[in-house]
């Protein structure tokens, strides 16, 4: 054993041990965020989308289907991910053919649909 | 024997000592790659929705036009119309798709409008799109295509000698609009319910 502890083979195992601690030091703190935020983003634009195409998709039922909480307001947390749609409106609200009265037609007709609301935020956690 | 071995050690130290570092390093570079890959996916994200969003803005330009042709209060020339309505709606969502992270930006757009047969056009729209942030782009040349059939309102003309025979009926102003594959994108018929007019059978 005492020769053990100068031999090359003794420093050898202790470079490896070495190594091997201080590797997993540095990357034990460490995982990586990118597929949970793309994951959670990707997640929180569907129900975006769902939302403004108007099939309904309320919170709970989010949290039912996916396990996450969907929020419409700014909240605070250790991983809360910003999802964003950018979505036009429908055209004079009509989904197929549609009938308008005078009235309704200068209202959307006379000018582009984006003074309706267009942009649709949510924060999923 | 034993400085041969003293010097083995120190390499040995100073090697582990640079893998640690080379470590520390990729790891950085590991984050920031992290970081670059969520803007690079923000910005396709966005590129999908101005995408989206230009094609229904070439759309809203065709409906509005058109009723501003052969409406209510009908006047001018559809492709003349067309033509200003879609550069002004173009500026107004490149506006509104832009933010002070992500910009929206289009160029080299020009439309074709013709008319191919009465109250029958082809329109098409033309333009590259920009979506950039502080470290990713992404940029397309884009063309949408669509076939356009319009009917003017007018109004009932009824007989000015005997005012209960009706000699036309009512004709509702109509916009169909439809892609280059037959598939519906707009259909709206407007009814104006002017009084009827005098005329003669």
């Amino acid at each position: 054993m005492k020769g053990f502890a100068f031999s090359l083979s003794a420093i050898y195992a202790l470079t490896i041990v070495f190594i091997a601690i201080s590797a997993a030091a540095i990357f034990s703190s460490y995982t990586s965020p990118f597929w949970k935020i793309d994951n959670l983003r990707t997640l929180g634009r569907d129900y975006l989308k769902l939302n403004a195409e108007n099939i309904s998709v309320s919170p709970s039922q989010f949290h039912t289907l996916t396990g996450f909480t969907i929020s419409n307001t700014s909240v605070g947390g250790p991983l809360v991910v910003r999802a964003e749609l950018y979505y036009y409106p429908l055209l004079c609200n009509c989904s197929s053919s549609c009938t308008l009265n005078k009235t309704a037609a200068d209202n959307c007709l006379n000018s582009q649909e984006i003074k309706n609301k267009y942009h649709f935020e949510g924060w999923v956690h | 024997m034993k400085g041969f071995v003293g010097w083995i050690a120190l390499a040995l130290v100073t090697t582990s000592l640079s893998v640690i570092s080379l470590l520390a390093l990729s790891l950085e570079n590991y984050q920031q790659n992290n970081l670059y890959e969520i803007q690079a996916a923000k910005v396709a994200d966005r590129f999908g929705d101005a995408q989206n969003f230009f094609e229904s803005t070439f759309d809203d330009a065709i409906v509005d036009s058109a009723y501003s042709y052969g409406g209510c209060n009908a006047s001018g020339d559809f492709c003349a119309i067309f033509n200003s309505t879609l550069t002004s709606y173009f500026s107004n969502s490149t506006s509104v798709l832009s933010d002070n992270i992500t910009n929206v930006s289009v160029s080299s757009l020009s439309e074709n409008c013709t008319e191919v047969s009465a109250e029958n056009y082809s329109v098409s729209v033309n333009f590259s799109l920009l979506v950039n942030s502080f470290n990713a782009s992404k940029s397309a040349d884009l063309s949408f295509s669509r076939n356009v059939s319009i009917t003017n309102y007018s109004a009932a003309v009824y007989n000015d000698s005997t005012t209960d025979v009706i000699c036309a009926n009512e004709t509702l102003f109509n916009v169909l609009d439809e892609k280059t594959s037959g598939e519906m994108v707009a259909n709206i018929s407007v009814n104006c319910s002017k009084p009827a007019v005098s005329g003669s059978c």
